[in-house]
């Protein structure tokens, strides 16, 4: 495998990516999906997914259940290899086979949701959280002293390295699978949903130690989340899965504030209220429930859009690329008044 | 659940051919001469020749194979070199004998063993001595627990006949030996299951909705011990049905297993390979209906996990 | 600590709750909890993990295992279920309390369809027919807003999706018009949008029925939305509780004035800038502890916190009696809302 190009562009065509990280030069891509598919049995978990995280940046991936969001990570960690389209890391794609993969594993470290099941209930807390050195061959005499600089900077500065994680609560077990992903100082860190199986009072500590993470070592980092407004907290860049398909992309403060897709919308609205006195929810109807699996050619909103009209039924709407970076792939995307009194409808040229 | 049930016969076909094709190279280890166990007397190696060739046994391996195998297909399982009598002919009427038995030994362990597992659950202060009771059965080999029985009841209590013979009256201690042998896997799973099923979220439920304890034990607790419970019917029988040698030896009952000893002391190919080969296709065949069972009374089960 | 047993005494309440304890062995669950929930109203109950509420709610709902040893008084609608014989208690306790559970996955039989599950109690309580019942089962189905009842009421539970099994729950809680709904945090695993859906169908289906709802989450949103009456709970203790409204606004405990700024820093705070937190993590069960349980997290802790536990006391300047917070340092109280 050749050693990765850190200054290449991504040699794929500017249609086929959706978001680019807020900026307009793109930034260096570090992690990319190029229209990536995922089909089980027939179905797609993912259809035509693309997305970049640039350098530096922290990408927010949306989605409920059924949105294709863990196969999305389970991809990115190089688990699964996609039906069609390809991941690129640092530009070079996706190396096949286990040990070819493994400098690229490096690279990645990965917080998963549940802080119950990810650690080894066998292990010791220093064999947890040197294992990653142990197989990319990067341990040493040092290795304890490591460990112990992890663990402080995870905020767990007194634990015993001989300690088993059954000692710790959901909050401490979280903050070992962060010292464990960051221990082999990889350039990406990926999120799924690491705060969601957590007390309340507990997750602002684990977000605020894994913002202090990226800000202290660079990270690049892709946040999975079903939470739009956590997410609309620590990304810059929002995707919005649904149903394995991308329905929009952008800033993260536009993409909240101003949804073009129906879909955005109706996550923003199910959110509850913040008093008794501004409740939301009361005089909602809701969404029709879901039929079945969604055909190729047509919106995958389709069935339960407020705004779906003919065309949606029969046609796939293309990705619209707007000039200020965000995207979405809806024929009757919601407007909004811009500050100079005029309606924004979204307009954008077409990109696939 | 089609596409399910249509995988699991294919591959049942596919297990039995592939026994069907053990059975015959491992005829190739057996030691012995069959032309010397047709005509133990004979002298002459004329005489052998031409019995070897009469049976085909001097072609090239290849062509015994395909003979075989076609006959296979064709229902025909050879002829015994000892009896001069069609394979399936000795078989036949032995497979009901076997049949016989190995339903009874299923009903007997599934009584005792499953009676054992609710009483256990049940009835906590008595664990520990159903405990050492599954314990101790299980550390006795069949044959022990059968000629210990067979001792007690037929010699010293004159309760049960001890000649051979395959009616109902003596269908009873042999039964009863596989029962006891087999009951403290079922005691296991039932009480396992059970113990599993009390102290879940549903029967949670049902206690909240106000349902009897007899109604919550039947229609929710043992309704999901049936699923394992069945698995393991399926395999029993197969296995019974495959021959219970040690059992049918001891007692004398005519079945498969007796066949099969017989037909290895006298080097009578054919017949081994003929038991081979029906035992096979009864566990496919039982394991295969005991899922079919399963799927009807667990619908988790009725697709293939993805 | 008796609450205000003088508010609105001509009326039964749904739920009342007198110095409940529940422990389990040596360590005590729920702490010496009393509590109310009036007819036609919710009353939500914020926690986390060791907060005891769902050992709350559970006793509640007498659904405890016998390895948990139960104290205090629960009467439910004015009675007392406990007192009754076995059997009577059996017979009357799916028209008392409806008991919903948070997995409703492992909460239903998986092996018989959910229709079944909900006909069971018209065949057992009401006598009906399986015919009958099997209608009816439909029916209710059909009143917690499910699509096709009939195809559902034929399906076995891992056939549908999460936010119809909750449906079903509901129903089946429902069925028999209890006074009493105990939720315990339903829609936790739940999406956002389907959790919309199942609180604005229990609001529209609780103004129907007029009975009370003891309502469990974690969630402060969830409260906001559902709440007339708020209680929170940390180690096994109501630590406040009042009027939804007045609590929203004004909270007089460090720990639901923490809750609600944790909240509304993340959906309104500064992208990119670090979330308000609080330090520390919810204690576990001890059998003894000395001062006040939130101490050790508490930004307005002192000595005494530490030493003497605080007891529930009316908040101050508070038009609604009832509002009740365990606190030393109590914050400083406008006009309750």
């Amino acid at each position: 495998m050749t050693a990765p190009a850190p200054q290449a562009r991504p040699a794929v065509a500017a249609r086929d990516r959706v978001g680019d990280g807020g900026s307009h030069d793109g930034g260096v891509c570090v992690l990319g999906f190029e229209a990536v598919s995922k089909y089980y049995r027939g179905v797609a978990a993912l259809d035509q997914v693309s997305l970049v995280l640039t350098r530096g940046a922290t990408l927010g991936l949306v989605g409920e259940s059924g949105s294709g969001k863990s196969t999305c990570v389970r991809l990115a960690l190089g688990l699964e290899r996609p039906s069609s389209g390809r991941l690129t890391f640092d530009g070079t794609p996706y190396p096949r086979g286990r040990r070819r993969q493994r400098p690229l594993r490096r690279q990645i470290g990965f917080v998963l949701q549940d802080p119950y099941d990810c650690l080894d209930p066998r292990m010791r807390l220093r064999d947890i959280v040197s294992e990653p050195l142990r197989i990319h061959r990067m341990g040493g005499r040092d290795t304890d002293q490591r460990v112990g600089r992890m663990l402080a900077a995870v905020g767990l500065d007194d634990a015993p390295l001989d300690s088993y994680p059954a000692r710790y609560s959901g909050g401490g077990r979280q903050r070992i699978a962060i010292a464990r992903a960051l221990i082999t100082d990889p350039a990406v860190l990926l999120c799924d949903e690491p705060t969601s199986s957590l007390d309340v009072s507990v997750q602002a500590q684990i977000v605020n130690l894994l913002l202090e993470a990226k800000r202290s070592r660079d990270l690049s980092v892709l946040f999975v989340s079903h939470d739009l407004d956590l997410i609309g907290r620590v990304a810059d860049t929002l995707v919005v899965l649904y149903r394995g398909r991308v329905v929009e992309s952008g800033p993260a403060a536009a993409v909240r504030a101003r949804p073009r897709h129906h879909y955005t919308k109706a996550l923003h609205d199910a959110v509850p209220a913040d008093h008794p006195a501004r409740r939301v929810l009361q005089a909602r109807t809701g969404l029709p429930p879901a039929s079945g699996a969604p055909a190729a050619d047509c919106c995958v909103f389709a069935d339960r859009c407020p705004a779906a009209q003919a065309r949606c039924r029969t046609e796939r709407p293309p990705v619209v690329r707007e000039a200020d970076g965000r995207s979405h792939a809806c024929f009757f995307p919601l407007a909004w008044p811009t500050d100079h009194g005029q309606t924004d409808h979204g307009q954008g040229e077409i990109s696939s | 659940m089609a596409r399910t049930l249509i995988r699991r016969v294919a591959f049942g076909v596919i297990a039995v051919l592939g026994v069907a094709v053990l059975a015959f190279l491992l005829e190739f280890v057996v030691p012995g001469d069959p032309a010397r166990a047709i005509a133990p007397r004979a002298q002459s190696a004329a005489v052998l020749a031409n019995i070897r060739a009469q049976l085909h046994l001097n072609r090239p391996l290849v062509v015994q194979f395909v003979d075989y195998f076609a006959g296979l297909f064709r229902g025909d399982l050879g002829t015994s070199y000892v009896q001069r009598q069609s394979v399936a002919s000795l078989i036949g009427p032995r497979l009901a004998t076997t049949g016989a038995l190995a339903l009874a030994g299923v009903v007997a362990e599934v009584l005792i063993g499953g009676g054992l597992g609710i009483v256990a659950t049940l009835y906590p202060r008595v664990r520990a001595a159903v405990t050492a009771v599954n314990l101790t059965l299980l550390a006795l080999p069949q044959f022990v627990v059968g000629l210990v029985l067979l001792l007690v009841f037929g010699f010293r209590l004159h309760l049960a006949p001890v000649t051979g013979g395959a009616g109902p009256a003596e269908i009873v201690l042999p039964a009863l030996t596989l029962g006891l042998v087999g009951a403290p896997w079922y005691a296991q799973i039932v009480a396992d299951q059970m113990a599993d099923s009390l102290s879940s979220a549903y029967v949670r439920t049902a206690v909240a909705k106000g349902l009897p304890d007899r109604y919550i034990l039947w229609r929710h607790v043992l309704r999901n011990v049936l699923s394992p419970a069945i698995t393991m019917v399926g395999m029993d029988l197969g296995a019974y049905l495959s021959g219970v040698v040690t059992v049918e030896v001891v007692f004398g009952w005519p079945g498969i297993g007796l066949l099969a000893v017989e037909s290895l002391q006298n080097l009578d190919r054919p017949v081994v390979m003929g038991t081979v080969i029906v035992g096979a296709v009864a566990v496919v065949l039982f394991n295969l209906l005991a899922d079919v069972l399963r799927m009807y009374v667990d619908p988790r089960t009725r697709e293939d996990p993805a | 600590m008796s609450v205000a047993l003088e508010v609105a005494a001509h009326e039964v309440a749904a739920l009342q709750v007198e110095d409940l304890r529940v422990r389990y062995g040596r360590l005590p669950a729920v702490d010496g909890v009393s509590l109310r929930v009036e007819p036609g109203q919710v009353t939500a109950l914020i926690g986390e993990t060791s907060s005891g509420k769902s050992s709350l709610a559970l006793a509640a709902a007498r659904l405890l295992p016998r390895a948990a040893a139960v104290t205090g008084t629960v009467l439910i609608a004015g009675r007392d279920l406990t007192a009754l014989p076995a059997r009577e208690f059996r017979r009357q306790r799916a028209g008392m309390v409806g008991y919903i559970a948070q997995d409703a996955m492992a909460a239903l039989n998986p092996v018989l369809p959910v229709g079944r599950q909900i006909a069971e109690l018209f065949g057992v309580h009401r006598g009906m027919s399986r015919a009958a019942a099997d209608e009816q089962a439909v029916r209710e189905l059909a009143r917690v807003r499910i699509d096709r009842p009939g195809a559902v009421a034929r399906a076995y539970p891992h056939q549908l999706s999460g936010g119809m099994r909750q449906r079903v729950m509901i129903a089946m809680a429902m069925a028999l018009s209890p006074p009493l709904l105990i939720a315990d945090e339903p829609t936790t695993a739940l999406d956002v949008s389907t959790q919309a859906e199942i609180l604005s169908l229990v609001r529209d289906l609780q103004a129907g029925t007029g009975s009370g709802i003891l309502w469990i989450t974690h969630d402060m949103g969830v409260v906001a939305e559902l709440a007339d009456w708020v209680a929170v709970m940390y180690a096994g203790r109501i630590v406040e509780q009042g009027p939804a409204a007045g609590v929203f606004g004004h909270p007089v405990h460090p720990y639901t004035e923490g809750l609600l700024r944790t909240r509304r820093d993340l959906r309104a705070g500064r992208p990119g800038t670090p979330l308000y937190q609080i330090e520390g993590s919810p204690p576990t069960p001890s059998a003894d502890r000395r001062g006040c349980a939130f101490a050790p997290r508490c930004p307005r802790r002192t000595v005494t916190c530490t030493e003497r536990r605080p007891e529930l006391v009316t908040v101050k300047a508070s038009h609604e009696s009832g509002w009740l917070a365990a606190c030393h340092h109590p914050a400083q109280q406008g006009a309750g809302s």
